[in-house]
C-alpha cells in the first residue's frame, strides 16, 4: 500500500511563527533596553501600521517590488534567451562560458557603485542590478536544462525530419522548463539583492533607502518593519513564479496531484 | 503486390566503437512489401532500422530509395522506436499530432489522430499525458503516432512488446490493413515469431552481431488468407513457425544456455 501524504494546514504552519512573536516580545518586554536593540513584534507592528497610515511605507514597499520585479523579470528573460542559445550554438556556449562564469563569481556589491554611475540613483539603476544579479542563475540554469534534453526525443525528431530549430522548439524548450522555473526561484531571492544593494547605497525611495535611514537614527523596529516588507516582496514573487510553474508545467502539476492521492 | 523495388542497400556496415554491428546486409524490399526482421537479442536488429531511416550512417555500404541514392533524408519515412518517447509535456492527442506540426500541416488533422488513437484502443485517453499511462497503453500510442506520420516507408521497432495477446491480434490487422490500404511498405523488428509469420511478406532472419542476413523465408500468408488472424488458423502458419524456431535455435547454437 502505498503512503499517503497529507497536506499540512496553514494554521499547523503558522505554529513555529506564533512560538517566535511570543518570545520575542516577552524576551524584549523583560530585558533592559531589549526593545530597543531586538525590537519587539508589537513595536514592529506598530511602524508598519503608522508608516502605512501616512503611506511612506506603501510608496517604498512598492518601489522595492517595482524594481525587484522588473529586474527579475529582465533578467530571466536574457539569461533564459542566452542560456538555450548556447544549447543551440555550442561554439558561441564555448566562447561566453567562462565569461559568465567570470560574472557570476563578481559580487554584485562590487559592481553596484558603477552600475548607479551609468543610470543614475532612480530606478533604472536598481533594475540593472537586480537584473545583473539574475542573469548569470538564469543563463546557467537554461543552459543545464537544456543540455540535459532527453538524447532519444531528439533523434524521435531527426526521424520525422524536424529542422534544428523545430527540435529546439518542440523538444529542447519544454525540456528544459524545469530547470529554467528551478532558476527563476532561487533568483527572487537574487533580484531582492540586487535592488535592495542599489537602494542601500544610492536611493530616494525604497524598503532599502527606509532600512539605512532607520539605522542612522538607531531605529531598530523601523529596520525590522522593512526587512517584513522584503519578506513580503519575497514571498509575491514566489508565489507569482509558482502560478506561472502550475500554468506553463501542467504535466508536472497533475504528475505530483497523483503521487499525493491517498491511497485506496 | 507491385513488385517495384522501394528500399534496396547493397554491402551495409556499420562499425561503432571499434565493433563491428552490420557486416555486409544486401537487403531490398518492395513498395508496399511487409518484411519482418527477426534474430538474436543484440544482433543489430535496431541498428539496422536506424540505418534505414537515416539515423545512423552507415559505414560502407549504399542506400538506395526510389533507386536513387541519397534520397534517405528526403523520403517520408515513420519510425517507431523500441521505447515510445512520447513526450512527457504533451497529451497523448498532442504527441501523435506532431508529425503534422513539423510538416507544417495547417490545420492539423485532428480527427485522423483520432481516429488512430481509437484504433490502437486508445480512445477516451486523448488528454492524459504519458506518464498517466501503463507502459503498454504507451507503446500503443507510439504506434499510432507512427501510423499517423503517413510515411511511405514504415519502420517498425518491437511493436508487439508489453502488449498483451488478444490487442496484439488487432494491431497486427491494424497494421496489415494500413500497408494494404495505403499502399506503404514495412520494415518491422521483432522478437514474436507468430508475429512475424502472421502478418509478414518475408522474413529475414539475421545473425548475432557481426550482423548478416542468414536466411530469409516468404510467407505472404496473410494476404492468401485475408489478414493476419486467419492466417494463424492455417496449416502453413504453424509450418513457418517451426521452420523459424528451427532455424532460429541452429542459427543461435553457439549462444544457447545449456540445461
Amino acid at each position: 500500500m502505498r503512503a499517503s501524504v497529507r497536506k499540512v494546514p496553514i494554521w499547523a504552519k503558522a505554529i513555529p511563527l506564533v512560538v517566535f512573536l511570543c518570545l520575542w516580545e516577552v524576551a524584549a518586554r523583560h530585558m533592559t533596553r531589549g526593545v530597543f536593540f531586538f525590537g519587539s513584534p508589537y513595536s514592529v507592528g506598530r511602524y508598519l501600521v503608522v508608516k502605512s497610515i501616512d503611506g511612506s511605507y506603501l510608496v517604498n514597499l512598492g518601489v522595492t517590488l517595482l524594481e525587484t520585479t522588473a529586474g527579475f523579470v529582465i533578467g530571466n528573460l536574457v539569461g533564459s534567451f542566452l542560456g538555450l542559445s548556447f544549447w543551440y550554438s555550442p561554439r558561441l556556449s564555448q566562447v561566453s562560458r567562462p565569461y559568465i562564469v567570470a560574472l557570476g563569481s563578481i559580487p554584485i556589491f562590487a559592481v553596484s557603485p558603477i552600475v548607479i554611475i551609468w543610470f543614475g540613483i532612480g530606478l533604472p539603476s536598481k533594475i540593472a542590478l537586480a537584473a545583473i544579479s539574475t542573469m548569470v542563475v538564469a543563463t546557467v540554469h537554461a543552459f543545464e536544462g537544456a543540455s540535459q534534453t532527453d538524447p532519444r526525443l531528439l533523434e524521435l525528431l531527426h526521424s520525422m525530419r524536424a529542422s534544428k530549430f523545430t527540435a529546439f522548439r518542440k523538444v529542447v524548450v519544454p525540456s528544459a522548463i524545469t530547470w529554467l522555473f528551478a532558476g527563476y526561484r532561487m533568483n527572487v531571492a537574487f533580484a531582492l539583492l540586487g535592488a535592495f544593494i542599489g537602494e542601500f547605497i544610492s536611493a530616494e525611495a525604497g524598503l532599502g533607502h527606509m532600512i539605512i535611514q532607520a539605522m542612522g537614527l538607531f531605529n531598530i523596529p523601523l529596520v525590522l518593519a522593512g526587512v517584513v516588507g522584503l519578506c513580503v516582496i519575497s514571498f509575491v514573487l514566489t508565489s507569482m513564479v509558482n502560478l506561472a510553474q502550475k500554468w506553463l508545467i501542467p504535466w508536472k502539476v497533475r504528475r505530483r496531484i497523483e503521487k499525493c492521492r491517498p491511497a485506496a | 503486390m507491385a513488385s517495384e523495388k522501394h528500399v534496396e542497400a547493397w554491402g551495409l556496415g556499420l562499425a561503432y566503437d571499434g565493433k563491428h554491428i552490420l557486416d555486409g546486409i544486401d537487403f531490398s524490399i518492395a513498395r508496399g512489401e511487409i518484411v519482418a526482421v527477426i534474430g538474436p537479442s543484440g544482433c543489430g536488429k535496431t541498428t539496422f532500422l536506424s540505418v534505414l531511416a537515416g539515423i545512423l550512417v552507415p559505414s560502407c555500404g549504399t542506400v538506395q530509395i526510389n533507386r536513387a541514392p541519397d534520397q534517405l533524408h528526403a523520403t517520408k519515412c515513420a519510425y517507431m522506436f523500441q521505447d515510445d518517447r512520447l513526450l512527457p509535456w504533451r497529451n497523448l492527442l498532442d504527441n501523435v499530432l506532431i508529425s503534422d506540426e513539423i510538416r507544417r500541416i495547417s490545420p492539423v488533422r485532428k480527427r485522423a489522430a483520432l481516429g488512430f488513437l481509437s484504433a490502437v484502443g486508445l480512445e477516451g485517453f486523448e488528454a492524459y499525458y504519458p506518464h498517466e499511462l501503463s507502459g503498454g497503453m504507451r507503446k500503443r500510442a507510439a504506434l499510432a503516432r507512427t501510423l499517423f506520420q503517413d510515411g511511405e516507408l514504415v519502420l517498425l521497432d518491437e511493436p508487439e512488446a508489453s502488449i498483451d495477446y488478444l490487442l496484439r491480434l488487432k494491431l497486427e490487422r491494424l497494421i496489415f490493413q494500413y500497408v494494404t490500404q495505403n499502399a506503404r511498405s514495412l520494415i518491422m523488428v521483432t522478437h514474436s515469431h507468430d508475429t512475424a509469420a502472421a502478418l509478414a511478406d518475408r522474413i529475414v532472419l539475421m545473425t548475432r552481431s557481426p550482423s548478416r542476413i542468414q536466411m530469409v523465408f516468404d510467407a505472404g500468408l496473410a494476404r492468401q488468407y485475408g489478414g493476419p488472424t486467419k492466417a494463424r488458423h492455417a496449416t502453413d502458419f504453424f509450418d513457418l513457425t517451426t521452420a523459424l524456431l528451427d532455424n532460429c535455435l541452429e542459427a543461435d547454437a553457439d549462444a544457447r544456455i545449456s540445461p
